[in-house]
């Protein structure tokens, strides 16, 4: 049987989500039994909703958002072709 | 369009505006927010998204499209964020997250200190001012973790790739990222 750190633990590190059948079955259990770790997985959620709103807030009212996509392409347009620096990239 | 298709890679090599224009409306409004939620002012969020696609013209003959051309993307823009921050020379401390966590609960795992109802203390629009107060305390690593995973909704397994961290590390980032935006908010609705 988990523990509240245990069931808390691994919603917050998200492998409750990866979680094989009987583990996810003894958060559902644990859950049911604790108010105090459902309060904890509310308090996720909300944190997940409120980051997801503010970042939409950010980006709606930021200024210099407006036409940022038209900017890119006009500079890359304007730069003179050079030769292929080595700047590093993600996995290709 | 298929931006990974040989014929598109080889417009974009060639500047075709056309083909600018469609990867730049296609990936810019996500790239924007992924680099201000990485912590970076508004202009130096868009010099980063101008580094990244130009960095990504400049590059284009090298993506042997073993990857999906937005994880591509957002290794170039990660590095752009490093880089920048690396000028700035800002780097932020480690928390002790961990020790706050564990000082909840007793010696069986038990809650000492359950945790508080936020969504009781505040409103929709009170969280959703608060938390970017409480991203801001992030360490880099935590935020753009927590901006692919949990803002974004990116698969875990494209985090790690674009963030080049396993996938156990990448729960340790998200697991602290999440504990210090809820200690944060609980310790703003202390005396509501």
């Amino acid at each position: 049987m988990m523990n509240c750190r245990e069931v808390s633990r691994m919603i917050a590190d998200g492998s409750a989500e990866g979680a094989g059948f009987l583990a996810r079955m003894q958060i559902r259990f644990h859950h049911l039994m604790c108010g105090h770790c459902r309060s904890f997985a509310s308090q996720l959620r909300a944190v997940g909703t409120a980051a997801r709103a503010h970042m939409d807030k950010q980006e709606s009212s930021s200024t210099g958002q407006g036409g940022i996509e038209d900017r890119v392409i006009k500079k890359i347009l304007e730069q003179d072709d050079s030769p292929e620096t080595t700047t590093k990239g993600g996995n290709s | 369009m298929n931006f990974s298709s040989p014929e598109f890679l080889d417009q974009v090599r060639k500047k075709d505006p056309e083909a600018l224009t469609a990867i730049v409306k296609a990936y810019g409004k996500q790239i924007f927010r992924a680099s201000l939620g990485a912590g970076l002012r508004e202009q130096e969020a868009e010099e980063v998204v101008q580094e990244t696609f130009t960095a990504f013209v400049q590059n284009v003959s090298r993506f042997e499209g073993r990857s999906h051309i937005r994880t591509w993307l957002f290794g170039i823009l990660y590095n752009k964020i490093a880089e920048s921050r690396r000028k700035k020379k800002r780097d932020l401390a480690n928390d002790s997250i961990d020790d706050v966590f564990e000082s909840r609960f007793d010696m069986n795992g038990s809650w000492t200190r359950p945790p508080r109802d936020v969504e009781a203390l505040f409103s929709d629009s009170e969280l959703r001012d608060q938390i970017g107060s409480c991203m801001e305390g992030l360490s880099d690593n935590q935020k753009n973790a927590f901006m692919l995973r949990e803002v974004e909704g990116f698969p875990s397994p494209e985090v790690c790739e674009i963030l080049g961290v396993t996938a156990t590390n990448l729960g340790v980032l998200i697991y602290r990222a999440r504990n210090n935006l809820r200690e944060c908010l609980e310790a703003m609705g202390v005396g509501k």
